[in-house]
């Protein structure tokens, strides 16, 4: 490749410019009549640019190699840009407001909290059960001793709830449907099941009118046991990779299942396409 | 460094199981400033990063030696001994980042450690420990019987770097169990109604714990990450060394360093985005919940930061093979490789491609109705629209037509169809091909085509990889009233999904090996000149080192961010302060940090066992 005499740098950019103004425009235009939003367009013409760069940077001259000091020095240059670039790529991208997860954490683990009064009588009951746990194993030591073919299980430590170091939620007094709403946000139901006529595409099948096709006690038991009944056209889900989370039995109270459900059941836009229930026969709520 | 070592390891040792008995009785200390979580995360992240490269160089510092025993090429085996008189010295810091990340982690969440520790006492408390031992003791046999068993010996001391490889292996698979489990705890079996918690703690065995969803994939994946890691610091090392060479001959060394260290990080590297993909995948299986929240809420921006870094990575390795391209003579280069090489990969990429590029006619529709069926199975498999699916079989063939097109100018421009159907197949091609053609005259050379290509693609398909389903932090930002502003049309919905993404990074994958072969035919047939490299390719294998460290901090953020409020996800909640998902900008602030206190001191370790010694060594022979 050396066999070409070496070019200037308008030689080497003037055409790349071109190129780079020509796709981001048509880049800009093209994505705009097809319906992308500005920050789409923006991207996309930032890769006109990022291109631009690159393909200069390809033919660009070689630059005077640095040697001793000015190395050590240019490398540490080079570390401060790379790490202001990406820190400012890191700032400028959308950010979740952290608020909004402290709240939904602290009503979410509201079950697993307790006051300083419930963790002193819960510690002084695990005192005395431990102690009476120590007894009976002794006692059954003995019996195997005596020719007895028991086995005694080994007790687990098992870490004790602790008493909240952030505040806990108060939830006393909220409207069940509007708690229903908190706890839909709270368990990330949204990402799998449609309401409020958002338009995009979904896992699970849209909800916006189940509040006519099913009942309390089946919609209890489907959230905290998805396999008790599926919808119509969701067969592979019930069963695929893609199947309704079998764990909020265990990380949702009663009380979220309560004002969930009381959520749900004002669903009804009979206008939406939500799918019919598929009892399996003699079905009946566990 | 030995005394360091030996005090972090007694450490490490000792502390796991007396503290184990203990620390649940201990209240959690407050680390000033920055937080427990803060502290915790810079003392395992820096302990990984030393961890990687302990682990990872010398699976390819024995290759190494092995290729030097085999070449009686003596380059070899100063470059295995070189990168792991660095790791000798990489291993105490890794033993007291460890010791220091156990100290945190006892102090500031004793609650969650001594659950974990009774958990896995028997992997944390003692088979780790001792692996870290037995392997250490390895290691510095390794680097003492260097240059004793050499010649008839030097078997014995590669038997010596195997061994210490699969101390390593195991290690490494030892510690991820524990750390995937807290990711995807072990469920009860199918049929068995057990709360998880319950099972955990009652019927699960050890092995059942250690072996959950996500411990193998992540097994593989840390593995070849590991390798792709030392691949890039060994080219840091090779920059490092190149720039401050003071002979054509040290120059010419630390040139071919850096190929070969660039050459082991980005083979590794291409087969990350796969493993990636099966990790992810297990996730998904694991619980459908995690994989909407990581590719389409909350961690969404971190993906997308996660494909810029990788795409970037790769733009950087296609700009180093084409500043080492520069500097290797090869006559008539468009010939001998934009035509028969070009034809020959894609050969054995699309075998009915090349077919139809020699001119026969019945393999070429045989492509193209291969290329139909690619399609319809993917369509059929991801339930995809017809116009998802044109985008897609546009972004498919994108790839081989691009490539085609600058392989076969020359031959389309010599008009050598014969039949009428394959004139009108070609047709496309050849228009496109005289407006390339049309193009050089204006400067671009063909035999320059293929690579720019490449790079083109690689654009195309980072801004693919990059196309997010709406531009906000968490779904919970997007309401009804922004989502117009924010996210993307309906009908486009597809560039979003999985299949467009793995188009994407398919594309990149591909375009690197093609370079790579380009290359790596290029040397064979031409003449490299050593110690000739553009400088600034130095600053690419620079990036590489950084760019890798860098998404590794950021990847480690996204695991434990997957893990939501709990440490054990959906066993034991976190109820500290601090257990919400910290923002992309406060990450890639932390990450920045912590890749910069890395890098400084990989610094200081390449100046101690490479420059300090230079010096010394050279006064003593003046």
């Amino acid at each position: 490749m050396s066999a070409h005499a070496p070019k200037s740098w308008m030689q080497i950019i003037r055409w790349k410019l071109v190129a780079a103004v020509v796709a981001a425009v048509a880049l800009w235009f093209v994505s705009g009549s097809l319906g992308f939003p500005r920050i789409f367009q923006w991207m996309y013409v930032s890769y006109a640019v990022l291109g631009l760069i690159i393909f200069v940077a390809l033919d660009a001259p070689s630059p005077t190699p640095l040697m001793g000091w000015k190395a050590g020095l240019g490398i540490i240059v080079f570390y401060l840009i790379c790490s202001a670039i990406l820190v400012t790529a890191g700032t400028l991208l959308p950010q979740f407001d952290s608020k909004i997860e402290v709240a939904g954490i602290a009503r979410k683990t509201v079950k697993y909290r307790l006051s300083d009064e419930q963790t002193a009588s819960l510690m002084q009951r695990t005192k005395e059960l431990s102690a009476k746990a120590d007894e009976l194993a002794a006692k059954l030591n003995q019996l195997q001793a005596a020719g007895a073919h028991l086995e005694v299980g080994s007790v687990e430590a098992s870490a004790p709830a602790k008493p909240a170091s952030a505040p806990a939620a108060n939830l006393s007094g909220m409207d069940p449907v509007e708690r229903g709403k908190l706890v839909f946000q709270d368990h990330e139901c949204y990402n799998c099941h449609q309401i409020g006529g958002k338009k995009s595409k979904k896992r699970g099948p849209i909800l916006e009118n189940i509040g006519n096709l099913a009942t309390e006690a089946q919609l209890k038991d489907k959230v905290f046991h998805p396999k008790a009944w599926h919808a119509k056209g969701f067969e592979k889900q019930a069963e695929g990779k893609d199947k309704m989370p079998e764990k909020f039995a265990e990380v949702m109270s009663e009380e979220e299942l309560h004002a969930l459900v009381t959520f749900l059941l004002t669903l009804k836009n009979t206008a939406a396409d939500t799918p019919q229930p598929v009892f399996p026969p003699g079905y009946s709520v566990k | 460094m030995v005394v360091l070592t030996a005090c972090a390891i007694l450490v490490a040792l000792v502390a796991p199981s007396v503290l184990a008995q203990t620390i649940e009785i201990l209240k959690p200390a407050h680390f000033p400033y920055v937080g427990n979580r803060v502290a915790v995360w810079a003392l395992a992240q820096l302990h990984i990063l030393f961890a990687a490269f302990v682990l990872g160089a010398p699976i390819f510092v024995v290759i190494s030696e092995w290729l030097g025993v085999r070449s009686h090429d003596p380059k070899y085996d100063r470059l295995a001994k070189e990168v792991t008189k660095i790791t000798a010295i990489l291993y105490s810091m890794t033993a007291l980042t460890g010791g220091f990340f156990l100290l945190a982690l006892v102090t500031l969440y004793p609650d969650f450690t001594g659950w974990l520790f009774n958990h896995f006492f028997l992997i944390m408390g003692i088979g780790y420990p001792l692996l870290f031992i037995l392997e250490t003791l390895v290691l510095y046999f390794y680097w003492y019987t260097w240059d004793g068993l050499q010649g008839d010996k030097k078997g014995r001391h590669l038997a010596i770097g195997v061994l210490l490889n699969v101390i390593g292996i195991v290690t490494l698979f030892a510690i991820d169990g524990p750390t995937s489990f807290m990711n995807t705890p072990v469920k009860a079996p199918e049929g068995m109604t057990m709360n998880l918690r319950d099972f955990i703690e009652t019927t699960a065995t050890l092995w059942d714990k250690m072996n959950n969803f996500s411990w193998m994939p992540m097994n593989f994946h840390r593995l070849a990450g590991n390798v792709t890691f030392g691949g890039f610091i060994t080219g840091l090392i090779a920059a490092y060394m190149y720039m401050f060479s003071k002979t054509d001959e040290e120059r010419a060394y630390y040139d071919w360093m850096g190929f070969v260290g660039n050459f082991i990080g980005i083979s590794a590297l291409l087969v990350l985005p796969l493993m990636g993909y099966v990790y992810a995948a297990e996730f998904y299986d694991y619980d459908a919940s995690i994989g909407p929240y990581m590719m389409a809420d909350q961690l969404s921006m971190f993906f997308i930061m996660q494909g810029g870094m990788i795409g970037l990575i790769f733009l950087a390795s296609a700009y180093y093979i084409w500043m080492s391209l520069k500097r290797i003579e090869i006559p008539d280069y468009s010939t001998a490789v934009s035509q028969k090489l070009v034809a020959g990969v894609l050969s054995a990429i699309v075998p009915g491609l090349g077919q139809m590029y020699n001119g026969q006619w019945g393999a070429g529709i045989a492509f193209l109705v291969g290329q139909g069926a690619l399609l319809g199975s993917i369509f059929y498999v991801f339930s995809l629209h017809a116009h998802e699916g044109l985008g897609l079989s546009l972004l498919l063939l994108l790839f081989p037509l691009a490539v085609l097109i600058a392989s076969s100018s020359n031959a389309m421009t010599r008009g050598s169809s014969s039949s009428p159907g394959r004139s009108l197949l070609v047709l496309p091609v050849r228009l496109l091909a005289q407006l390339l053609l049309a193009l050089e005259r204006f400067g671009l050379r063909r035999r320059e085509l293929v690579i720019k290509c490449a790079f083109l693609i690689l654009l195309l398909g980072n801004a693919t990889w990059m196309t997010p389903h709406a531009f906000v932090g968490a779904v919970s930002s997007l309401t009804d009233e922004n989502e117009a502003f924010l996210s993307l049309p309906s009908n486009w919905d597809f560039l979003a999904l999985m299949p467009a993404k793995l188009t994407a990074v398919g594309l990149m994958v591909l375009m690197i090996l093609v370079s790579f072969i380009l290359y790596t035919r290029a040397i064979k047939r031409g003449t490299i000149r050593w110690g000739k490299i553009d400088f600034s390719s130095q600053f690419a294998l620079i990036f590489l080192a950084f760019g890798a460290i860098w998404t590794m901090g950021l990847m480690g953020v996204i695991r434990s961010s997957l893990r939501k409020y709990f440490h054990i996800y959906d066993v034991l909640p976190d109820l500290s302060p601090n257990n919400f998902t910290p923002t992309l900008g406060y990450s890639a602030v932390v990450i920045t940090i912590l890749a910069v206190i890395f890098f400084a001191v990989v610094s200081l370790a390449i100046w101690l066992a490479l420059g300090a010694g230079h010096t010394a060594k050279k006064g003593a022979q003046s």
